[in-house]
């Protein structure tokens, strides 16, 4: 069924989806914010697996031949400082919500700012 | 013949990691966990990469290598001794085992 | 080969989702970010191996003070784990499981595009220089992601000194018993340490064009470098203003160089060879990453820590 899919690919959607899981069900908030780091580096995985053949060599040095992709390591090496960003800025709110609710679970955090 | 003394090496330095993880799920006590661990972390590094300097040669690599060793030497023992250390000095108990549970970085009274 | 750390790396995701106590998080985090940079080695991709390496150090740091804000505010003995019906927990499973098999069903039966990658590797070292394709093309053919990831690092700079509570003032704590002041083993180690680090930030910076490495894993180096200093020796004496002034002088430069090299061809009128643009952009680049990554350090050490 999954014949034209790569072992890599396969196991970068099973952690994406799984990181999903875990954004949608925890019940605390900096247990969601890891997930969102883990669901960026499956997506990074996804992108290095899609050209990935056995044997292949880094894209560094003179001789060329059966280098792998460079474009989508190019593309990613942003990603990686960029998502370290968006943890540090997940955690600065989160910090901010502690003060103000004393809590850091979702239910919690809901009621008392309903109230 | 330098080849086959560094695979020799290698694979007591992976014996030697091997025999450090059993003895890891083996004890209960953190102290002894960490000195176990310090053991996988220097030695079995230091022998694994001294096997890979030896099958190289004379080389760059193996230079790149020993220098890798070196900093390995410095810094291994360092991190072990400040984990056993901080844990110490936070008040964590021998005899006390299992304790931390859902205190976090509470001090825990003795 | 692959196959077993992948197989790793998804039992250390698991290992992330499921654990019930939230301290283990650091820990998990810290494996997961070690196995996926040693997939990605395996993948033939060094540069990016060597930045999530570089940066899983900073994100468990950053982890490490939340959780100490997170249990000196937070009373966890008030969360109760509340027991839902059995469907409530078997329906996000279920959604989920249904969502990846979707998604791995509708890749679709064909080849991934090597025209690109043709063309880069083929054209790259004329067009650009040096010899690493992925500095190349990040500089040179696709320069205007780094520039607006420059900008990003800007903004969330801005965003987190503005969401982090200050009072007015930064709360500067005394050298106590839990810093490492006047630690004598922890201090003579780290002042052999230092040279090495600086002189290997140094070189992942100008060898950036021709081995794995570059502006972003250097810069993170330095920044490294700076969180060992304050760990050991407890040091407040940085000053946030400046290094911020000097982020943004650096972005403007970086957006000066981009602009005269690749927009006006300097490099074919002043006759200068492309691995100069390539080592001006890295060491720039390099000292843009570390003043963004120190200035959210020390924002949330200084001003959130206590």
């Amino acid at each position: 069924m999954f014949n034209h899919v790569g072992i890599i690919e396969i196991f970068a959607v099973i952690v994406f989806f799984l990181s999903f899981y875990g954004l949608i069900t925890s019940k605390n908030i900096i247990k969601s914010i890891a997930s969102i780091g883990i669901m960026e580096i499956a997506v990074i995985m996804f992108f290095l697996g899609i050209g990935f053949f056995d044997g292949m060599k880094p894209p560094i040095g003179a001789n060329l031949e059966n280098a792998a992709d460079p474009l989508p390591q190019a593309l990613v090496i942003t990603t990686i400082i960029i998502g370290i960003t968006i943890c540090a800025v997940n955690l600065s709110m989160l910090i901010t919500l502690c003060r103000q609710h004393k809590a850091a679970d979702w239910d919690v955090v809901e009621k008392k700012s309903s109230e | 013949m330098l080849l086959i003394i560094g695979n020799a090496i290698i694979i007591a330095g992976i014996a030697i990691i091997i025999i450090g993880i059993i003895g890891i799920h083996k004890h209960k006590s953190f102290y002894t966990r960490i000195l176990i661990a310090a053991k996988i972390d220097t030695v079995g590094a230091i022998t694994i990469l001294l096997g890979i300097a030896l099958k190289h040669g004379l080389s760059f690599f193996s230079l790149k290598t020993l220098l890798l060793l070196l900093i390995i030497v410095i810094l291994e023992p360092l991190t072990s001794h400040i984990i056993a250390r901080t844990a110490y000095l936070s008040g964590y108990q021998v005899e006390a085992g299992n304790i931390v549970e859902e205190q976090g970085f509470k001090k825990i009274e003795s | 080969m692959i196959q077993i750390f992948l197989v790793f790396w998804l039992i250390s995701a698991l290992l992330i989702i499921i654990d019930k106590q939230l301290v283990h998080l650091i820990i998990h985090l810290g494996i997961f970010s070690m196995i996926s940079s040693v997939c990605f080695f395996l993948l033939a991709a060094p540069d990016v191996a060597l930045a999530e390496a570089v940066v899983s150090v900073f994100t468990t740091i950053i982890f490490i003070v939340c959780f100490e804000k997170y249990y000196s505010l937070v009373d966890v003995s008030v969360v109760k784990d509340s027991k839902g019906k059995i469907w409530r927990k078997l329906l996000p499973i279920g959604f989920c499981a249904l969502l990846a098999v979707m998604f791995l069903m509708f890749i679709p039966d064909v080849p991934a595009s090597i025209y690109l990658k043709d063309k880069y590797i083929t054209m790259f070292a004329e067009d650009i220089g040096g010899e690493n394709a992925v500095t190349a093309i990040y500089l040179g053919y696709r320069v205007y992601d780094t520039l607006f990831e420059a900008l990003m690092l800007l903004v969330s700079i801005a965003a987190i000194i503005h969401l982090s509570w200050h009072e007015g003032k930064a709360q500067i704590e005394e050298q106590g018993e839990s810093g490492m002041g006047n630690y004598r083993i922890a201090s003579a180690t780290i002042r052999i340490i230092v040279p090495v680090l600086v002189l290997f930030s140094f070189y992942l910076m100008v060898n950036g064009h021709i081995s794995p490495g570059g502006g972003f894993q250097g810069g993170a180096v330095i920044a490294v470098l700076f969180i060992c200093r304050y760990i050991i020796y407890h040091l407040h004496d940085v000053k946030i203003d400046r290094i911020i002034i000097l982020e943004k002088l650096v972005f403007v430069l970086i957006a000066v160089v981009v602009i005269y090299f690749i927009f006006l061809g300097a490099g074919s009128w002043l006759s200068l060879p492309g691995e100069v643009y390539l080592l001006i952009m890295n060491l720039l680049i390099g000292v843009k990453v570390a003043c963004g990554l120190l200035v959210m350090f020390y924002r949330f050490v200084i001003y959130e820590r206590k």
